[in-house]
């Protein structure tokens, strides 16, 4: 076990470096750079950008030296100083402080999501498997459905739409005006609640119908197999055999994809987060790559993939672990 | 005795009025900070003579005395913060509009008879927002220690050269004084004073501040340190010159002239304070502006549009559409704002690509009766009720905007195009479907009124085919040369003094309205490059160059409308429509907002704006 995690962590570095290399890249393939679409947009406002100004601004960005020298400049900077570069697109603020300060929203946004996912969709699969064909049963499955049938973006305008008719509040962003830039009190830690469960549902109701269906399967799959019969047969109450047996192995599928989780809780909801106006990363990565803001979002990207890597080691690690069977099938012990 | 008394209390009271005559009026904000010992009394941060809000016309706006105290919200777009406000409250120009000059943050200004020698006096005690004096070594440094130095200036721009012409000598200014200062040229180049007064003073930087990136003034052993941070090569202080004061730079509290100075930035949200040094005061005497603070707040549209429903915005600057417009007005008693349609810049227009890579569409479009037909072919009331309600007709280019099928139909027969396919659609010399793409701008409600054009040009026999690609792409399409149709936005008629190149067809400032890049050339090198361009345009090309030269307003007038002539003539370009209209959103507590004219202007009008108490 020890050699196969070993074994994944050193296949891990030159993957990064491909990665990076492939994060750049691609910032770079959309025609024109930074400062022509800049130029361009400054000009549709009306402001008149001057010949010395743009000249200005390709040395101020470094534009005017060749794409390979400017990715082996950032890498430089990465791995000796930890630096991400300058983002040029939020006036060359660094690119380490703007994720930064989005970062913990984001992953609290996202963890809360993510505890509202499973707190709801376990116990309803659970409860639709062992009463299957019930009236709560098909009510669960129907309201499931729709959630899942209702694009993110569009029941985040409907809740924002509904509780500003009925309720006088608009749910945009995660503070009210005054507290945005205010120093952090209990009253703005209970202003952030007040507009925190908008988020938390409308990303996490998503993901519950998924996960209900998917527990709900493979526990039946599991309850109809012989080992449930003779454990009853036995004896065992009904709660404890249900829970360490059929539910431990449904629970497989969900494990197996919990490495994706990490870098969804670093990049967040993107199309939900826009409608809403969250201060999260995943806005931020639309943006730069809009604006084609290199340094921001090649690291963006960067870190994305770097963090989807090891997501899935850590996934796999965990799966091994908790499943036996894969331990003895796959992973030998030379 | 009693004579005494009268003469002394004649006096007293002669001393009162001279006293209160000159007293200027703070707010109580700034009126603390005096007190406390850190700022001086409001009569030595004023210039000697303040400058008055002059930037919008009287018939726009009912300006009142108005009263200290307020923040400002402001809603941005979704895009680069800095462009939506460096310009809407920030900016100010030494152009006065709509047709005078000066007064602004020059005082005023001197010519000679052969438009070639310009003298500028600045206002005597006029100070940067951190108290620094402005005076003309802000601009001395920049002509000597920036426009002429050539690690900062790789090439000296076109726009200080004389006549604007690529190899005409540069620009020299002389100081006469701590206040005057003069530009010479070596020939008439009238249109360099509107020019400048509009857009050329933002190279100007506070000399005192950007000294300290500027190798003259600071040794390189202190910039090096500085350089290696910013992770440019050894001795490259011209890199981190430009980037620590280029344009969309975040610098907190660096000294401007504008009447709000930049403080803090927490994600989208940016805060701005009254700047105690800005030089304008109202008839009255109160120092400007009125309200305190401003925050902007970027957003995405639909959050935007949220925020303003719930009136938790002040001022909406540009996000605001005419798609909206009746969700707007719904909300506008609950919400706490106004809603108002102003005149906009943006012009809806069609450009037709005159030097393409594709010789049959060259041969088409090069034939006015094509171009005519198109115009013909538009049924531009439509538009205007779909995509611009409150525009109006009919449009300056073509002055004939009819809608008139038949005649685009005759016009297309009698050009050659009368020979149609199997499904109707017109042949082309080449005895090929003539397939039309339009290629619109992404940008504002153009792709709306695309979409109508191309449901309008197949009524008169003309296929058509509409693309939608990013902004980047069809500017390297431009580029290229491959566009047929571009619809777009954008082409305002010029108002005095008619400086504009969005007619020119193809100039390097102003790609957008690119339509005949070989011709341009052509004109710009003398020959050497390009194709040679039709009479027409040659003569318009002439008439412009000439406008540079002038500054008189008959004369001006006089090119313009030969200009105006050609352009309908040739209608290289035609318009939709005129007078589009934009909203502007102001909250019900806000006075002295412009009630007509351009929106753009009204929101770079919070110099005045107060909230009534």
């Amino acid at each position: 076990m020890l050699s196969f995690i070993i074994r994944r962590i050193m296949i891990l570095i030159p993957l990064l470096l491909v990665l990076s290399v492939i994060s750049f890249v691609i910032i770079q393939l959309p025609p024109g750079n930074f400062v022509d679409s800049y130029v361009h947009r400054l000009q549709y406002r009306g402001y008149v950008v001057s010949e010395e100004e743009i000249a200005a601004l390709y040395i101020s960005y470094g534009l005017d030296k060749p794409v390979y020298v400017q990715y082996l400049i950032w890498m430089r900077k990465i791995l000796l100083h930890g630096d991400f570069g300058l983002s040029l697109e939020y006036g060359n603020r660094p690119v380490n402080e703007l994720i930064g300060e989005r970062l913990t929203l984001t992953i609290v946004i996202s963890l809360l999501s993510t505890i509202f996912v499973f707190a709801v969709s376990i116990p309803i699969g659970i409860y639709s498997a062992t009463h299957q064909y019930s009236p709560f049963d098909y009510a669960f499955t129907f309201v499931g459905f729709i959630g899942l049938a209702t694009p993110n973006f569009l029941f985040a305008l409907i809740v924002m739409w509904f509780t500003f008719i009925y309720f006088d509040f608009s749910v945009v962003g995660l503070f009210s005006s005054q507290f945005v830039a205010a120093p952090w009190s209990l009253a703005k830690l209970l202003d952030m609640f007040k507009h925190m469960w908008a988020p938390m549902i409308i990303i996490g109701t998503a993901g519950t119908a998924g996960l209900i269906r998917v527990l709900r399967g493979c526990l039946l799959d599991e309850l109809k197999k012989q080992y449930v019969i003779t454990a009853r047969a036995k004896g065992v109450s009904e709660a404890k055999l249900l829970f360490r047996y059929p539910v431990r192995v449904a629970i497989n599928p969900i494990i197996s994809t919990i490495g994706w989780m990490l870098p969804a809780l670093i990049s967040g909801e993107v199309l939900t987060a826009i409608v809403l106006d969250l201060p999260t990363t995943g806005p931020l990565l639309l943006q730069a790559l809009l604006n084609q803001d290199m340094f921001l979002a090649g690291s963006m990207v960067m870190i994305l993939s770097a963090f989807t890597v090891i997501g899935t080691l850590l996934s796999d690690i965990l799966l091994v672990w908790v499943d036996p069977r894969i331990r003895y099938e796959g992973v030998s012990e030379k | 005795m009693q004579k005494l008394t009268v003469v002394l209390l004649m006096g007293v009271v002669c001393l009162i009025g001279v006293s209160s005559a000159l007293a200027y009026n703070e707010s109580p904000m700034l009126r603390t900070r005096v007190a406390a010992g850190e700022l001086p009394p409001v009569e030595e941060r004023l210039p000697k003579e303040p400058g008055r809000v002059k930037d919008i016309a009287p018939e726009n706006i009912d300006l009142e005395i108005g009263q200290y105290g307020g923040t400002l919200r402001v809603l941005l777009g979704g895009e680069s913060w800095w462009i939506q406000v460096e310009n809407p409250v920030t900016h100010t120009d030494l152009y006065c509009w709509p047709t005078e000059i000066g007064d602004g943050m020059l005082k005023g200004y001197e010519v000679n008879d052969d438009y070639s020698v310009f003298t500028f006096y600045m206002r005597e005690g006029m100070r940067w927002s951190d108290g620094y004096p402005f005076t003309s070594e802000d601009f001395r440094f920049w002509y000597e220690d920036v426009l002429l130095n050539e690690k900062l200036t790789a090439v000296f721009p076109t726009v200080y050269k004389t006549a604007r012409k690529p190899d005409a000598s540069p620009m020299e200014l002389k100081v006469i004084d701590e206040y005057t200062f003069q530009i010479t040229f070596d020939g008439p180049f009238g249109s360099f004073l509107t020019r400048w007064a509009t857009y050329g003073l933002q190279p100007i930087r506070p000399a005192h501040y950007v000294k300290q990136f500027h190798p003259g003034y600071t040794p390189m052993e202190e910039l090096e340190p500085l350089i290696e941070e910013a992770g440019f090569e050894k001795g490259e202080w011209w890199r981190l010159y430009q980037k620590k004061i280029s344009i969309g730079t975040f610098i907190p509290d660096l000294p401007v002239l504008s009447p709000f100075v930049l403080k803090r930035r927490i994600n989208q949200v940016t805060e701005y304070e009254r700047n105690p040094y800005y030089w304008k005061v109202d008839a009255a005497g109160n120092q400007l502006p009125y309200i305190d603070r401003m925050v902007t707040t970027q957003t995405t549209p639909e959050a935007g549009l949220m925020r303003i429903l719930a009136g938790e915005v002040d001022l909406v600057a540009d996000s605001a559409s005419t798609d909206n417009l009746a969700v707007y007005k719904e909300y506008e008693e609950r919400g706490g704002y106004n809603v108002q349609l102003m005149n906009t810049h943006y012009i809806p227009a069609l450009i037709f690509h005159l030097n393409t890579v594709d010789p049959v569409w060259n041969e088409v479009v090069g034939d006015i009766r094509f171009r005519k037909a198109v115009s013909y072919a538009l049924n531009r009331q439509e538009i205007i009720e779909s995509v611009y309600p409150g525009a109006s007709l009919p449009t300056w280019m073509p002055t004939d905007s009819s809608y008139n099928p038949d005649k685009a139909n005759q016009l297309l027969d009698e050009m050659g195009l009368d020979k149609r396919d199997a499904d109707g659609y017109r042949l082309g010399p080449d005895g090929k479907t003539l397939v039309i793409e339009l290629l619109p701008h992404p940008w504002g409600s153009v792709i709306p009124q695309a979409t109508l054009v191309n449901a309008m040009l197949p009524e008169v026999g003309l296929k058509t085919r509409m693309t939608v690609i990013a902004l980047e792409l069809v500017n390297s399409m431009i580029n290229a040369r491959e566009i047929k149709i571009r619809p777009m936005e954008g082409a305002h008629e010029p108002r005095w003094p008619f400086d504009t190149e969005d007619f020119l067809g193809g100039t390097k400032f102003m790609p957008r309205v690119w339509y005949a890049a070989l011709w341009s050339s052509y004109y710009e090198s003398g020959g050497e490059t390009g194709e040679k361009p039709s009479e027409a345009y040659t003569k318009m090309r002439d008439l412009y160059e000439e406008l540079q030269v002038t500054l008189d307003k008959k004369v001006l007038q006089e090119k313009w409308e030969e200009i105006k002539r050609i352009l309908d003539e040739e209608l290289w370009m035609i318009l939709i429509a005129d007078n589009t209209p934009h909203p502007l959103i102001t909250s019900k507590k806000l006075g002295n907002v412009p009630h007509s004219g351009y929106h753009l202007q009204a929101q770079r009008s919070a110099e005045q704006m107060f909230f009534r108490q």
